[in-house]
C-alpha cells in the first residue's frame, strides 16, 4: 500500500505531495509479533493508521482474515485493537468510565469479568476514580493497554506501548504480551525505539525508511548482517599507541577515559589483540560485544541522513 | 446497527455531562434562556400586530 499526503504549495516536495508510505506490502502470521522499526518520519505510524482504517491508502488495500478492511470494516475492527503512547482517551472521564463505555463499543461476553480482569492485570485499582488528565504518562499507558486488550483482539497494533513506562512496568507488560500471545494466539504489530525490547519480544522485524521496507527478517538475522563487533579495552599502558594503531588501520573507535571501544570485524579480533601485544600495550579489562539490532538501526539511520 | 455500541456512545456523553458544567449549561440553561427570551420577544412583537 501507498499513502501520499498533499502538501501546501507543493514547492517543498516538487509535485505537491509527500509520499509517507511507498508501496509496502507485508503479512502477519497468526500469533506472530512483528516489529515495525525505523527512524522518526519513516512511515511507521502512518502504516499503523492505515491498518486501523483511520487513514485510507492512496493505493493498495489492507486485508484482515481474508476480508478487505474497506468493505468489511465493522466486522474486522471488532477483532482488532490498538494502543499508542501518543493518543489520549477522553481526558475528562475517569479511568473506570473510559473502560466502561469502551467495553460497550465492543461485543464482549462477560463484560464485567473482563473489565475486572484488565483492572487487575494492569494494576488500575487505585486509579479507577481518577480522570485521565490527572494520570502520569506511565499510568496513561497502562490504561491504554487495558483498553487495547478489552475485546480479546486477534490483531493488536501497539505504537510504542512501553514508552514512558519505568523498566519494571515495561518488563511486566512485555511478559504479559508474550503470555497473552501464547494463550490467545494474538498477532501483534509492535513499534518501539527500544531495541533490546524489540529483540526480546518480536519474532520478526520490518525496517522501514522513507516509507519503504528496507529489510524483513528476525532480529537475530538482521544483527548478523553486521559483522562489526565492539571491543572495549581498559588500557593500563599504551593508550596513545592504541589510538595511533587504530587510526593507522582506519578503524572506528570511541574513547571513554581509559577505555577505548573499537569497531572491528569479529574474525579480526585475535589479530588485533596480537598486534596490540606486539606494541607493548597492556589492558586490565576486555569485553567483546556482538552487533545488536541497535547497531543495525543506527546503520539505517546513518544512511537516511545521507 | 449495534445497540451495544449506541449505548456505549450514550454512556460516554452522559459521563461527559457529569464532569462538565459547560456541557450541562449548553444543553439545558442556554436553550431555556433562548426559549424565554425569544418567546417574550415574539409575544411583545405580536401585541403590535393589527
Amino acid at each position: 500500500m501507498t499513502k501520499r499526503f498533499s502538501t501546501k504549495g507543493g514547492s517543498a516536495f516538487g509535485r505537491g505531495y509527500f509520499t509517507a508510505v511507498d508501496n509496502i506490502s507485508f503479512s502477519l502470521r497468526e500469533g506472530e509479533i512483528l516489529g515495525l522499526l525505523g527512524p522518526n518520519g519513516a512511515g511507521k505510524t502512518t502504516t499503523i493508521q492505515m491498518l486501523l482504517g483511520v487513514l485510507t491508502p492512496t493505493s493498495g488495500e489492507v486485508i484482515y482474515f481474508g476480508k478487505n478492511l474497506e468493505d468489511q470494516r465493522e466486522v474486522i475492527l471488532e477483532q482488532v485493537n490498538f494502543s499508542s503512547a501518543y493518543t489520549n482517551l477522553p481526558w475528562r472521564l475517569t479511568v473506570k468510565e473510559n473502560l466502561t463505555y469502551i467495553s460497550y463499543l465492543y461485543d464482549i461476553k462477560n463484560r464485567k469479568d473482563r473489565l475486572q480482569k484488565m483492572i487487575e492485570i494492569f494494576r488500575l485499582n487505585e486509579l479507577l476514580n481518577m480522570e485521565i488528565h490527572e494520570l502520569s504518562a506511565g499510568e496513561k499507558t497502562r490504561v491504554n493497554l487495558a483498553k487495547a486488550l478489552l475485546n480479546f483482539p486477534k490483531v493488536l497494533l501497539l505504537d510504542e506501548p512501553t514508552a514512558s513506562l519505568d523498566p519494571e512496568a515495561a518488563k511486566y507488560i512485555r511478559e504479559f504480551l508474550l503470555a497473552e500471545r501464547k494463550k490467545f494466539t494474538v498477532s501483534i504489530v509492535f513499534t518501539s525505539h527500544n531495541m533490546p525490547e524489540v529483540e526480546e519480544v518480536c519474532d520478526r522485524v520490518i525496517f522501514i525508511n522513507k516509507g519503504k521496507i528496507i529489510s524483513d527478517d528476525t532480529p537475530q538475522n538482521l544483527a548478523k548482517t553486521l559483522d562489526m563487533s565492539h571491543v572495549e579495552l581498559n588500557v593500563a599502558d599504551g593508550l596513545k599507541r592504541t589510538i595511533e594503531f587504530c587510526k593507522k588501520q582506519k578503524m572506528r573507535f570511541k574513547l571513554k577515559g581509559r577505555y577505548i571501544v573499537v569497531d572491528i570485524k569479529e574474525k579480526m579480533i585475535p589479530d588485533f589483540l596480537k598486534d596490540l601485544m606486539g606494541k607493548g600495550v597492556s589492558y586490565e579489562e576486555i569485553s567483546i560485544e556482538k552487533p545488536t539490532l541497535e547497531d543495525y538501526f543506527l546503520k539505517i539511520a546513518d544512511k537516511s541522513k545521507i | 446497527m449495534k445497540w451495544h455500541r449506541i449505548y456505549g456512545m450514550i454512556l460516554r456523553y452522559m459521563y461527559y455531562f457529569k464532569h462538565s458544567f459547560d456541557r450541562i449549561s449548553d444543553t439545558f440553561y442556554w436553550p431555556t434562556l433562548d426559549l424565554i427570551m425569544w418567546g417574550l420577544t415574539s409575544v411583545y412583537a405580536k401585541s403590535f400586530m393589527p
